[in-house]
């Protein structure tokens, strides 16, 4: 993944953030990773009319994605995205 | 001979006597009411201008931003059409709350950086940004603003319609309830955006906003109660639903990944992208405002979905199982009877000739036990009809059969005109809360259902509202009268709102003639027509990218692009089936439609066939036209580093 892409989650590279911007980078890998599995073609893997753990397949499926989903993006709102750049030069 | 045999479900003998007795006529009353307050008031507080009466001053709070974002992405699609969608397809749908998380994304990623340049540069409506980037004054500025109004128009229908459908269920019993209804909600909205311009309608949208997320999160509540917990709710749905409801494509078959998949993408960030939207982004106090909206927005919202309002659509469908239709190949004469302790369950009616038995069940395993399977194996001597009805329920998957559901008649009486699965949640709280909770009962029952007002009209609104600013500032002041003073525009603003309320009302009621429902589907069910709607202001995404992270393409190329793609999201979507129709068929636009049903390899959401042509015409287009100034690049950079 390249540097615009980490900018497009919401990442600015700067000389203070490398850390931040490498695990931008890591978050924004699980988060499609997720959008893959979850409602892409991974819902494949547990088509069927079959429980897991009491729930329906498909929906605890859905419920794991959802974890994931809301997880990076709270990750990235504590530890990726800028809080300083709240103004902006006129 | 045909034979449709019809077993009644339990929902046929279901307790219809849920009534909400006069808690919705107040809870209803005293909520219009409060609206027309908040339009007064923000009418008092504003200034006049533009800036005032589109972004409000610029100045909202993160939390009057972040509701205001989640009560326009949340329109009736979330309360009436979503569920009505799992109604009708089955738990699979459930998983259309994943898109949530990635809209939420995008307020920040995209509408941080809309904001710094429209802080920076003044920018009202989207076109202002995207034709002072690429410097094109007409051409680009006119396409963006038909985008706006091709997404708005849809989705302004469909709540007037969720309207329509409430007041039907709630007040069924007098004349004309869905037309009153639609009027009201129509009029009601009009009126405190006029008034109060996007102060009103974001005030309004924090009370909404507030209702939206109390009605998700309590109706999914009130069916695990309903069904004595999670546990027992789990093993039910589990053990009654047929598999087809249970699995991908969902009940119908009309839901493959690919299209579940790019619904998800495509149709969140195409949706954060609408006009209404990214008049929000400009109108935030800063960018933490977005940063929090942003984070709330995935957060809260996603919950809603997929733990509150989904579970009403897939406990739906076991209070009232849907009906279930299969053909099946069958020799010319079959002898059937129906043994006496089944005859008060099935029906067997005749009609027509041939060789095709037409199944029709309401549909849940639960409904036919083993000795009943064995009996209706019985029925006929004929090998084709030795098929139990689980088997058939698994057939329904099958491609090569011609298959269908329609609403349990419990969910919508009058299934010959058109099929209502989008009155799923009316109808389960109207008639299940009060049995389960009483008074209580009611008084929440009334609440939600105020709630789904609250979804559409705070959509309706914002919608309404940025349309006005969008053929007002791109059109108006661009091609018809430069000369108008902020005032006049304002004005004009408040007239098309108008116009474009009574063009939406006059579509719900067009909407409502039996053969149009019939024939065209999209019409009556509100999940389909704001997909179709956000197919539209998805071809923005091109533009919105290069603009904000990559400043590549060209303005030619971006008018290039957009125009190919609005046109083929246009052609591959239903409105083009519409346009043949009110054309008379002519032969060649035929001919087009069966080329391009032909390309439909697999089903996917309608931006998908418009990216696919918008990017390859804006990116080639642009290697062969003159780029933006390089000083409008290095602003746009600079403001972005």
């Amino acid at each position: 993944m390249t540097d615009s892409t980490a900018e497009t989650l919401g990442e600015t590279p700067t000389s203070d953030s490398k850390k931040r911007h490498k695990l931008g980078l890591w978050l924004s890998i699980i988060f499609v990773a997720a959008l893959i599995l979850g409602p892409g073609p991974g819902i494949l893997l547990v088509n069927s009319p079959k429980p897991i753990l009491g729930l329906p397949a498909v929906y605890a499926w859905g419920l794991l994605w959802y974890v994931v989903e809301v997880g990076v993006v709270i990750a990235f709102y504590r530890c990726v995205w800028r809080s300083d750049d709240g103004e902006v030069a006129n | 001979m045909n034979f449709t045999l019809l077993a009644q479900s339990d929902a046929a003998i279901a307790d219809a006597s849920g009534e909400l007795g006069t808690a919705p006529y107040i809870v209803l009353g005293g909520y219009l009411l409060l609206l027309l307050v908040l339009g007064i008031v923000g009418w008092k507080k504003s200034t006049s201008g533009e800036e005032d009466y589109y972004l409000a001053g610029r100045e909202q709070g993160w939390l009057v931003s972040s509701l205001t974002i989640m009560a326009t992405f949340f329109s009736s699609f979330a309360l009436l059409g979503a569920p009505g969608l799992v109604y009708k397809e089955g738990v699979t749908l459930a998983l259309f709350s994943l898109n949530v998380p990635v809209a939420g994304l995008s307020v920040y990623v995209l509408g941080s950086r809309i904001w710094k340049i429209g802080r920076k540069k003044g920018y009202v409506t989207p076109g202002d940004m995207i034709a002072d980037y690429y410097g094109s004054r007409c051409s680009l500025r006119f396409l963006v603003a038909m985008t706006g109004v091709l997404y708005a128009i849809p989705y302004v229908v469909m709540q007037i319609q969720a309207g329509g459908i409430l007041s039907e269920k709630l007040f069924g019993e007098f004349d004309n309830a869905f037309e009153v209804g639609s009027i009201l909600l129509a009029a009601i909205t009009t009126l405190y955006i006029m008034i109060g311009g996007m102060r009103s309608v974001a005030w309004t949208d924090l009370i909404q906003g507030l209702l939206l997320i109390f009605g998700m999160l309590v109706s999914g509540f009130a069916m695990l109660l309903l069904f004595d917990g999670p546990l027992e709710f789990s093993k039910r749905v589990v053990e009654e639903l047929p598999d087809s409801s249970l699995t991908v494509p969902g009940s119908a078959g009309g839901w493959p990944w690919t299209l579940l998949f790019t619904v998800c993408v495509l149709g969140s960030v195409g949706s954060m992208v609408q006009p209404a939207q990214w008049m929000r982004f400009y109108s935030a106090r800063n960018v933490k405002t977005l940063k929090q909206g942003a984070v709330i927005f995935a957060a809260v919202l996603t919950t809603c979905f997929i733990l509150g309002v989904m579970l009403i659509g897939i406990a739906g469908q076991v209070l009232y199982p849907l009906k279930f239709t299969q053909g099946v190949a069958m020799p010319a004469s079959v002898n059937v009877e129906i043994p006496d302790d089944l005859a008060d369950r099935l029906t067997i009616a005749e009609s027509g000739d041939g060789r095709k038995l037409n199944w029709t069940w309401y549909g849940n395993n639960r409904d036919f036990g083993d000795a009943e399977l064995a009996k209706l194996n019985e029925l006929s001597d004929a090998p084709e009809f030795q098929s139990t009805v689980t088997e058939l329920a698994v057939a329904i998957n099958d491609p090569g059969k011609k298959a269908g559901v329609a609403p349990n008649p419990e969910v919508d009486a009058d299934i010959t005109d058109r099929a209502d699965f989008d009155a799923i949640l009316v109808v389960v709280l109207q008639k299940q809360l009060p049995k389960l909770m009483g008074g209580f009962g009611a008084a929440f029952a009334s609440l939600i259902i105020v709630a789904i007002m609250a979804a559409s009209m705070s959509t309706a609104d914002s919608n309404l509202h940025a349309m006005s600013a969008v053929l007002t500032r791109d059109v108006y002041d661009q091609f018809i009268r430069p000369q108008a003073t902020e005032n006049e525009r304002v004005w004009v603003g408040r007239i098309i709102i108008v116009i474009a309320t009574v063009i939406a009302l006059l579509a719900v009621i067009f909407g409502r003639d039996p053969e149009i429902a019939a024939k065209y589907e999209f019409m009556n069910m509100i999940a389909k027509m704001g997909l179709m709607a956000i197919a539209f202001s998805a071809q923005l995404l091109p533009v919105t990218i290069d603009m904000l992270f990559l400043q590549k393409g060209t303005g030619k190329g971006a008018a290039a692009g957009l125009a190919v793609g609005l046109l083929a999201a246009f052609m591959f979507g239903p409105l083009y089936s519409m346009l043949i129709d009110f054309l008379g068929s002519p032969a060649m636009m035929v001919q087009l439609q069966s080329a391009i049903n032909g390309l439909k390899f697999t089903p996917m959401h309608g931006s998908v066939w418009g990216l696919a042509v918008n990017i390859p015409v804006f990116v080639i287009v642009s290697l062969i036209t003159r780029k933006p100034a390089a000083e409008k690049i290095d602003e746009y950079r600079k403001t972005f580093a």
